[in-house]
């Protein structure tokens, strides 16, 4: 396990087998959650951010899996959240990429920890493993989500 | 074959690094020469110099903003060796974007 992935990876931010079907509504779930854990301080302005980011290009990336990542002042340190819906949904009305796994990325606005940042970016290489998809798709405990995040080599 | 590529989007967190893998994924698979710069939020990594851009055979740049350096490509660009497209592009269509590639 690496230190980094204790550090990046939110264990109070995975959710799994969750019901939502919109994106609005795993967003809203995310942001709470990322508030009452003091990772961010203005859920307003977060959504903003991501929203913006969305409507740039939108970040469901094909595999069933979206990346909405949201670059803020009120981000503290870069984070990961992760959802697994029971279904999959459509991410962008008028697109036709449907998801099934969110991985919500949270950046400070301001320079970050680099570390932090290299773990975010080999975590979303390890995504096109179709392995590793699966173990993430399949996961029904939250530790099991948990630890094969975490586990990414840096 | 030898192929480089530039891979930046907006915030330089994710797509940036993910479009990076599947390039050399899918370029390695094909036993390919493959060099892929990127340009996210750690700056600039595995920078292209001109001499290798130069011995390219095809060049992607799956970019999203403005790049750094982007006259490194000009020559290649007259030649009509460069393909631009949005980083999901590639991520979402390795296949078909490298098969693009291939053709030029």
């Amino acid at each position: 396990m690496s230190e980094v992935g204790n550090d990046v990876i939110k264990k109070e931010l995975i959710f799994l087998q969750q019901e939502s079907q919109t994106r609005a509504a795993v967003l809203q779930t995310f942001v709470e959650k990322a508030v009452k854990e003091e990772l961010i301080t203005n859920q307003i302005d977060f959504l903003r951010a991501i929203l913006k980011r969305e409507g740039e290009v939108p970040t469901a990336i094909g595999y069933q899996i979206a990346m909405p990542h949201g670059k803020s002042s009120t981000v503290k340190e870069p984070f990961i959240g992760f959802m697994q819906t029971r279904k999959e949904f459509l991410w962008t009305e008028g697109q036709e990429e449907t998801v099934r796994l969110v991985f919500l990325i949270g950046v400070p606005a301001e320079n970050s920890n680099n570390l932090h940042l290299k773990f975010i970016s080999q975590l979303s290489k390890k995504l096109l493993n179709a392995e590793f998809r699966a173990r993430l798709s399949n996961a029904t405990k939250v530790e099991q989500a948990y630890n094969l995040l975490r586990s990414i080599k840096m | 074959m030898k192929i480089v590529a530039v891979t930046a989007c907006p915030t330089g967190v994710a797509h940036t690094y993910m479009a990076q893998e599947a390039i050399e994924i899918e370029c390695k698979k094909r036993g390919y020469d493959v060099q892929v710069e990127t340009q996210g939020s750690m700056g600039i990594e595995n920078e292209l110099a001109q001499e290798t851009i130069d011995h390219a055979d095809a060049i992607l740049l799956a970019i999203a903003i403005g790049i750094e350096g982007e006259e490194r490509f000009d020559e290649k660009t007259d030649e009509g060796k460069v393909i631009q497209i949005d980083p999901s592009e590639v991520i979402k269509h390795p296949v078909e974007t490298i098969n693009q590639l291939e053709k030029i």
